[in-house]
């Protein structure tokens, strides 16, 4: 996950009154050190645990242990969404990449701006989108999770 | 306790073809509010409240 970049991000925007949040979902890759949640306290412990060791800045929010918000919201591992002022879904990405969050959040804001002055209407639109791809952290955190997080994932994608 | 919370990850159960996300919500619509638990302070939080006075952005995940 992009943790610093998207903290950078948050740092960057927050004198333009945007707030900032990881919400904390199922564990997407759970193995023997980081287990999947059967209460709230296993939440807490693996949210903390993340905490700790991605010194995230932001808030963590805690979804329940059903994952409420999280089906929602289409339960993908590590989507971002942009909320408008007054609730209203700006941008949706399956994944998170923080130059398209950061493109998509400044499109919106130069349009609300000029909205009036230039008479601009938004419309809907749905593009390709690119993001790096951190094979080395990925693995690092298959390991991290436990062996069986690794093998779930290497002996599932061999078939 | 239904499966969402697996214990064991399966590529073809829990990467499907997008289905959900694609048609879950929409640019333009309004975003569902939830109670969430704010993990510093352990109180509740409405999400709604992050996009109260100013856009918001969301990240989800985990640590796995």
């Amino acid at each position: 996950m992009a943790t610093e970049a998207m903290d950078d991000l948050a740092a960057r925007l927050a004198d333009r009154t945007v707030r900032s949040a990881f919400l904390y979902t199922r564990e997407a890759h759970p193995g023997e050190n980081y287990r999947h949640h059967t209460t709230m306290d296993d939440k807490r412990a693996n949210a903390k645990a993340y905490q700790a060791h991605s010194s995230v800045k932001r808030p963590i929010l805690l979804d329940t242990v059903e994952g409420d918000c999280h089906q929602a919201y289409g339960i993908l591992p590590n989507m971002t969404w942009i909320i408008g002022r007054g609730g209203i879904i700006i941008y949706k990405g399956a994944w998170t990449g923080v130059e398209d969050v950061e493109d998509a959040f400044n499109s919106y804001m130069e349009g609300k701006e000029r909205q009036i002055k230039d008479q601009l209407v938004p419309f809907y639109s749905e593009r390709f989108s690119w993001r790096t791809r951190n094979e080395e952290g990925f693995n690092a955190g298959l390991e991290r999770a436990g062996p069986q997080a690794v093998s779930d994932f290497y002996l599932d994608k061999k078939d | 306790m239904t499966d969402y919370n697996y214990k064991d990850f399966e590529m073809a159960r829990e990467m499907p073809p997008f289905d959900e996300f694609r048609n879950s919500l929409f640019v333009g619509e309004k975003a569902p509010d939830f109670e969430l638990e704010d993990l510093d302070t352990g109180q509740p939080v409405q999400l709604s409240s992050l996009w109260k006075s100013g856009p918001a952005i969301i990240e989800f995940g985990s640590f796995t």
